[in-house]
């Protein structure tokens, strides 16, 4: 019959069984020698006694032995299923799935709600005292209460104080993290009960890791699924929000990107999808039915009429999903917007020259004079040293063939703090020189090394075409909705070979794989790499309708700052904050309007303000003082959970078909299903109670030894 | 006679002082080659009278009590005992076994200084003293002496004695019983630990030949009581093979084992007439013999009262 063992390292003590036989032996080995005359009495005692001495001690050291046997045996907490149950031997580990599915409301009650009367269930199983582990799992479980005695008020308070995440069920981390607290339940039968939506995406292809991490779980635990009943399924959701294009500076016209999903299995009416600026409804578009899984992208325009700050916001009308209804993203909108060109070619006088096509295609001639466009300036190469680059927001080097060293270094302490540089190479780009110039330590700019000019083709009237598979990035996204043939009509004779650096990555390449177009952040700036560019004698591309749009969105990107980069719940912020030292406080005022006071303290060797992981979507207030915000950040869910579909009972038994899982369903009791499985009982009582009784037994026939022979 | 303080190691003036005044009597009548203070077995006429007899043919007639003649008409005669002094013999058991002592002393030495004390009481009460010191065999003998200078060999004896690994007390009271050939006092100094059949045996050999015998059954209190406890190994004085026990859990056993051996001893002893004192070496010297000699002194007394 096996036991098994609560606590199977304590078996390691069992020598200590020995610990009499020992203290015997010493206590022979460290007997007094006494010279005796009276021998022949003493012999003649010892005949008549000695085997009745042997017996005796020997059954005095046989209980001594017993009595730390049971006690280490009872300390190793033995278990058995054979006895009759009893559940006050069983422990309980309650994960309930809290993910942004469960905040799903269909009618009054939420599936969270429908959760927590399913663990009201359980709980009404279980006996006060018992160990009983409550869990919230979202993107990483959260313990409530660990290893508790179980006590009706307390569980009933936690349970009243539960609310969802807006975050997906990471499902496979969760069961990992579960298995240390199931292993840590002290009691002969375990039982473990994931009570969840059952969330088909998350159900319905267990990862091997999850199957791995269940199948574990039940060495150690009898595993249940308790899927709640799910009303609905239906769920509208803003899936996106992005500025696809316009200049950052009060006057521009800002165009924003949005896409709205139907997550539902029928078609649905999302209704309008509204642009707000603060709290002020700025555009309105109307999106209408949507087919299920239907993903319908959404334009929204707006002038940017203020500079500072703008909360951005994307929303739908209410659904059965709230969460997901809204989508979040910051602008700093500036007053001006300066771009400082560096022309390495001032000899060239022609309108056809790289630096004037750059600032043609920066600031064209337009119809309407007040579109709000980058103030873009010019300089020589040679004026470089006496500019002040803390004036501008992007600096453009334009075939430049060196710089003084300091003039390298300032320039990466201009990116480090925020600003964006465009290296367009030409002729005058020497790999030895700027190359090495602009990648040395403490000037490390560029996102790949510079190797050698090489002629593609080898006609100039033929040349390479780009590659036109363009990447998911905000700075070529604008280029994806251009007719094909225009960007196909671009050719590049000429560019710099160049061996990346491991934080470049290429924006732009050509068919062949060459990169045209490289990107690399550096401290709270970016570095943007042009190995072919706007010398017409490198490429034809300076005067393809793609180049100004792909310049005023490079300067776009450059300049925008980091914490307009939005967050995804529950990532915690992190936000470069210029002119506070480590140690400084600022205060980070949530969606909620509760403010937490967070310390700067040295990420990367940047002094970041860093927040723990958020929990609600919204927009983040950064105050370094009393005064306005120094910063704001957009916090947006995931929406990977916001497909509230569930799986169907048969979808469920196939899910989870060859684990050792046993599904409740929404429809039976849970009383009914944990009576039938609870067995076994904890033998350390039965074995404390017998070493005691040895105990006593030992103590009794000592005395009575000894008062015989006193 | 006055108790001068003597210089030596095994006289205790103390002891001296406390047993000086009191007489070592033989409770039985013992032969005497002088007139002392003792009752010679051999009837005389001198001024101890004993009791009356009828008048025999030959008896002188000044002898004849006319007192009783007066009142009975028949002729008796008076007889006197005769006081003579005695041989004592002091037998000291020297063997391994005596080395044994808890206390100050051990049970050898104590019955050394006991020997010496009554050899000095017997000299100093004018009768004569001898030694003979035995383990296994007899290892010294000093015949009887009745002058000052035998306090002195005696006491050079007893130094001399030397634990030897074996007893046999048996042999040696045998050995004494063939050398004494007159009625002697017979002292045993001994733990006894031996056979107790052969030891019967001895003292019947002794006692046939009519000797006055006192058996001092030496014995250290821990070997009368066994009061060691936890784990101990016992080792003989003798070479007996080794014992390792625990004391607590015999003592009762032990002490009911001790208990028959005295009781076997004290019990061959009054079969032979011999005195029996159970000496326990925790006692003051001066109080074990002062109780012997007082009690020996009442027994003399009242022998004395029966024989009139």
């Amino acid at each position: 019959m096996a036991l098994p063992l609560l606590n199977p390292w304590l078996l390691a003590a069992l020598p200590a069984a020995g610990i009499p036989v020992l203290i015997h032996l010493l206590n022979r080995h460290r007997s007094v020698t006494i010279q005796w005359g009276a021998m022949e009495l003493l012999r003649r005692v010892m005949v008549f006694r000695s085997r009745q001495i042997r017996l005796e001690d020997l059954l005095l050291m046989l209980l001594r032995c017993a009595v730390v046997l049971l006690v280490v045996l009872a300390l190793a907490r033995p278990t058995t299923k054979w006895l009759p149950a009893t559940s006050p031997d069983t422990g309980v580990v309650i994960a309930l799935d809290g993910s942004l599915s469960m905040s799903h409301r269909s009618g009054q009650a939420s599936r969270l709600d429908e959760a927590v009367n399913r663990v009201r269930e359980i709980l009404k199983t279980v006996k006060p005292n018992r160990p009983v582990t409550l869990v919230e799992m979202g993107s990483r479980p959260r313990v409530l209460l660990r290893n508790a005695g179980y006590d009706p008020l307390r569980f009933e308070q936690a349970l009243k104080e539960l609310k969802p995440f807006d975050e997906p069920l990471n499902l496979e981390g969760c069961l990992a993290e579960l298995e240390p607290l199931a292993a840590e339940i002290k009691a002969p039968r375990r039982e473990l009960y994931l009570v969840t939506d059952t969330q088909a995406a998350t159900f319905r292809n267990l990862s091997e890791k999850a199957r791995l991490s269940l199948e574990r779980l039940a060495d150690s635990a009898q595993l249940l699924v308790l899927p709640v009943p799910a009303g609905g399924e239906g769920n509208l959701a803003v899936t996106r929000l992005e500025l696809a294009s316009g200049v950052l500076r009060v006057g521009a016209m800002a165009r924003f990107d949005a896409v709205v999903r139907n997550f539902g299995r029928t078609a649905q009416d999302a209704g309008e999808l509204s642009l707000v600026f603060g709290d002020q409804v700025v555009d309105k578009r109307f999106v209408g039915q949507l087919a299920p899984g239907q993903a319908m992208p959404v334009r929204l325009y707006a002038s940017l009429r203020r500079a500072g700050m703008l909360h951005v916001t994307a929303r739908l009308g209410d659904d059965a999903l709230a969460a997901d209804n809204s989508r979040y993203a910051v602008l700093n909108v500036r007053n001006m917007l300066r771009v400082l060109c560096v022309d390495g070619e001032p000899m060239d006088r022609s309108d056809t020259r790289a630096t004037s096509l750059v600032m043609t295609a920066l600031s064209p001639k337009t119809i309407d004079r007040s579109e709000a466009l980058p103030d873009v300036e010019r300089i020589v190469w040679t004026a470089l040293p006496a500019a002040r680059l803390a004036d501008y927001d992007v600096v453009v080097l334009i075939n430049v063939a060196d710089m003084p060293e300091d003039r390298a270094v300032a320039l990466q302490k201009f990116v480090e703090q925020g600003g964006g540089l465009i290296v367009m190479v030409g002729n005058n780009v020497k790999p030895e020189v700027l190359g090495r110039r602009l990648t040395a330590p403490g000037s490390s700019l560029l996102p790949a090394e510079l190797v050698s000019q090489v002629s593609l083709s080898g006609s100039e009237a033929s040349g390479a075409a780009l590659d036109l598979d363009l990447p998911d990035h905000p700075l070529v996204r604008p280029l994806r909705s251009l007719p094909r043939e225009l960007l196909g009509e671009a050719r590049f004779y000429r560019h710099m070979q160049v061996r990346m650096m491991p934080e470049g990555r290429a924006l732009l390449r050509l068919t062949g794989g060459e990169p045209i177009l490289l990107v690399r952040p550096v401290g709270r700036g970016k570095v943007l790499l042009w190995t072919s560019g706007a010398d017409l004698a490198w490429s034809n591309l300076a005067i393809n309708p793609a180049f100004p749009i792909l310049m005023q969105q490079a300067v776009t990107y450059l300049s925008r700052q980091s914490f307009e980069e939005p967050v995804t719940v529950p990532q915690p912020i992190v936000l470069p904050l210029a002119g506070l030292a480590t140690g400084a406080k600022v205060g980070v005022t949530g969606p909620d309007g509760r403010q937490a006071v967070v310390r700067m303290g040295l990420r990367g060797g940047e002094v970041v303000a860093e927040t723990d992981a958020t929990a609600l979507p919204g927009f983040y207030d950064v105050h370094a003082d009393s005064q306005a915000p120094v910063a704001a950040v957009a916090v947006n869910v995931d929406t990977a959970g916001s497909d509230a579909k569930v799986l169907a009972a048969d979808e469920l038994t196939a899910a989870f078909a060859g684990l050792p899982v046993r599904v409740v369903p929404a429809d039976r009791s849970v009383a009914a299903a944990v009576t039938e499985l609870r067995v076994g009982r904890e033998l350390w009582q039965v074995l404390v109670f017998a070493a005691i009784a040895m105990l006593a037994i030992e103590a009794l026939l000592a005395r009575w030894y000894s008062r015989r022979n006193a | 006679m006055p108790i001068r303080g003597p210089k030596s190691r095994y006289l205790d003036p103390q002891v001296i002082e406390r047993i000086g005044s009191l007489q070592l009597v033989a409770r039985q009548a013992v032969e005497g080659l002088r007139v002392g203070m003792h009752k010679s077995p051999r009837r005389g006429f001198s001024t101890e009278f004993a009791h009356h007899r009828p008048y025999a043919a030959g008896d002188a007639v000044r002898h004849v009590d006319w007192r009783v003649y007066g009142r009975t008409e028949r002729y008796y005669v008076k007889l006197y005992d005769a006081e003579t002094n005695f041989d004592a013999y002091l037998l000291l058991d020297a063997s391994s076994s005596m080395r044994y002592g808890s206390a100050r002393q051990s049970k050898l030495e104590y019955a050394k200084v006991m020997a010496a004390s009554l050899a000095y009481l017997i000299i100093a009460q004018r009768d004569s003293v001898g030694l003979a010191v035995f383990d296994s065999k007899l290892r010294s003998f000093v015949p009887p002496g009745g002058t000052q200078g035998m306090i002195a060999t005696i006491e050079r004896k007893l130094l001399e004695a030397q634990p030897e690994p074996r007893t046999d007390v048996a042999a040696l009271l045998h050995e004494i019983a063939r050398r004494i050939k007159r009625r002697s006092f017979v002292m045993l100094f001994s733990d006894l630990f031996g056979s107790v059949d052969e030891l019967v045996k001895g003292l019947d050999h002794l006692a046939f030949g009519g000797h006055n015998i006192t058996v001092f059954h030496t014995l250290d209190p821990h070997e009368l009581e066994l009061p060691f406890s936890g784990t101990c190994r016992f080792v003989g004085l003798e070479g007996e093979a080794e014992i390792t026990t625990q004391p607590k859990r015999i003592r009762e056993a032990y002490m009911k084992e001790v208990a028959g051996f005295t009781a076997q001893v004290r019990s061959a002893c009054e079969r032979n007439h011999a005195d029996y004192v159970l000496v326990d070496t925790a006692r003051p010297l001066e109080v074990v013999l002062s109780e012997y000699l007082l009690r020996r002194s009442r027994l003399a007394g009242a022998g004395t009262r029966q024989e009139r």
